[in-house]
């Protein structure tokens, strides 16, 4: 996979968790590995290349940035950094496990030619939704439009997806958005026509842990973005 | 900061056997615009033309019949534009209708206020911001709905409808390939990115786009090798349309 997939992972302040992805992916596919980028904008002494030097030696390429860039600035910089057709993001406390199948989710985008993007499952959660404008409300509900095998077409997945890099280049996050990054994104995918879909029969292990110091809600971020599209709320139904 | 009055804007129009189209624009852009200067490039057929059709609607404007006939959309365009004097100009289709949702004023001050060199404004429907992405290693050019940044109703993006505002130098310095008699838009707007040309879309100034086709018309248009050399003078083989449609070259 090394010459056509990068695995790109932004990691802040959770180096234990970066470690064990760096390893669950070389456990699972050894020299067959994808090629693999961390970027990390923690502080120093939280840094994954401080804490977890061994396995910061078993990546490909390390970016150490300037303290928190957040999300989509650094998501954005590993899309840059790369030049393999394909690449795969999960957040830094995924894991690769044995229903992860990788090199078969590839091989899936790869063989259709209405596929840009294509998500596995966390857990059994993030399975696929759709994203529906109603006046100045946006709607998420779970579904999908279209179906084939374990393949849902749809407009909003988790974090964990394979895809062409060119595309997500064309895209990109918004880096004004810290948070809130996800919605932003899929709704930006959904009007430019990005093939969006989940493939519910792979998935990604999940276990949640906060960095130190994360704040989730943020509500200046949430503003930003529901002012930013013209609307005023998010109905997650 | 930029001082601009409607006074320094010309509109510029080319039309092709369109003439109860281009009487219908013209009228509209005098019934909601003071004295607006305009230019109009006809390189229809003599018979055909708007100019004996309407003989008083082409009164109002400088009317420019080329030498030659149906020397394509680019000439034309060109043609108006290096006949323009004022520092300002306003490209229109022919098919295209002013009405007071246009906000001229609302355009000038926008246009006057912020980092744009080409200010465009929505076409019924359409004319939403357009991003001109390069696809496969710059094999592919993908036209799809999106925008860089935003400030109210402006978004910047790549490409706008074919009804905005520039400086006349802008334009003249960028012009339209002449080879392509149709399909320019994209490339147009290809050259202005490359160019670092600040585009953006204003989403609360419309124009009415009413869509006139006659057979002739059709014929004109649905040139594919025209289509095919905008995309080749590139390097793109192929392009992905906002549909998601992918057209070879």
């Amino acid at each position: 996979m090394r010459d056509q997939v990068t695995f790109c992972i932004k990691t802040i302040h959770r180096p234990q968790c970066c470690a064990a992805l760096v390893r669950s992916i070389h456990e699972h596919y050894g020299d067959d590995r994808p090629l693999i980028h961390v970027l990390d904008d923690g502080q120093p002494e939280l840094r994954f290349s401080a804490n977890c030097p061994t396995e910061a030696a078993m990546v490909d390429r390390l970016i150490e940035t300037e303290y928190d860039i957040g999300l989509s600035a650094g998501r954005n910089r590993l899309l840059d950094a790369g030049d393999t057709p394909i690449v795969v993001f999960t957040d830094d406390d995924h894991l690769v496990t044995d229903q992860t199948r990788l090199p078969e989710l590839v091989q899936k985008l790869n063989a259709r030619h209405d596929l840009d993007l294509l998500a596995a499952l966390s857990n059994h959660q993030e399975r696929p939704k759709l994203m529906k404008a109603d006046g100045k409300r946006l709607r998420i509900p779970h579904g999908h439009y279209r179906r084939q095998g374990s393949i849902r077409w749809c407009h909003y997945v988790g974090n964990c997806f394979v895809a062409y890099r060119d595309i997500l280049q064309a895209i990109r996050w918004d880096e004004s958005l810290k948070v809130e990054e996800h919605w932003d994104f899929f709704w930006r995918c959904k009007i430019a026509g990005v093939n969006v879909a989940c493939d519910i029969s792979h998935s990604f292990k999940h276990e949640h842990i906060d960095p130190p110091g994360y704040r989730r809600r943020r509500p200046e971020f949430q503003k930003a973005a529901l002012r930013k599209h013209g609307i005023e709320r998010v109905i997650w139904r | 900061m930029i001082s601009m009055k409607p006074s320094d804007i010309t509109f510029c129009i080319k039309t092709i056997h369109r003439p109860w189209s281009c009487h219908r624009l013209v009228e509209s852009l005098c019934k909601h615009i003071a004295e607006p200067n305009i230019i109009v490039v006809d390189d229809g057929q003599p018979e055909r033309r708007f100019l004996p059709a309407y003989p008083e609607t082409a009164a109002k404007c400088q009317v420019i019949h080329p030498a030659n006939v149906d020397v394509g959309v680019g000439v034309g365009r060109n043609i108006a534009v290096d006949a323009v004097s004022t520092e300002f100009m306003f490209l229109l289709d022919d098919d295209h209708v002013v009405t007071p949702n246009l906000n001229l004023d609302k355009l000038i001050d926008r246009f006057s206020k912020l980092d744009i060199d080409i200010l465009g404004v929505r076409q019924g429907a359409g004319g939403r911001p357009t991003m001109l992405s390069p696809l496969m290693n710059g094999k592919r050019i993908w036209m799809h709905r999106g925008e860089i940044k935003r400030n109210g109703y402006v978004a910047w993006c790549h490409m706008s409808s074919n009804a905005f505002l520039a400086r006349t130098e802008t334009i003249r310095k960028l012009r339209w390939d002449e080879e392509l008699k149709t399909f320019e838009h994209w490339e147009f707007f290809y050259r202005a990115k490359l160019a670092a040309l600040k585009v953006a879309v204003a989403g609360d100034c419309f124009v009415k786009h009413a869509h006139v086709e006659s057979a002739d018309y059709r014929v004109l248009r649905q040139r594919s090798k025209f289509r095919s050399m905008g995309l080749r003078k590139h390097g793109f083989h192929s392009m992905r349309t906002p549909g998601g449609r992918v057209v070879h070259a």
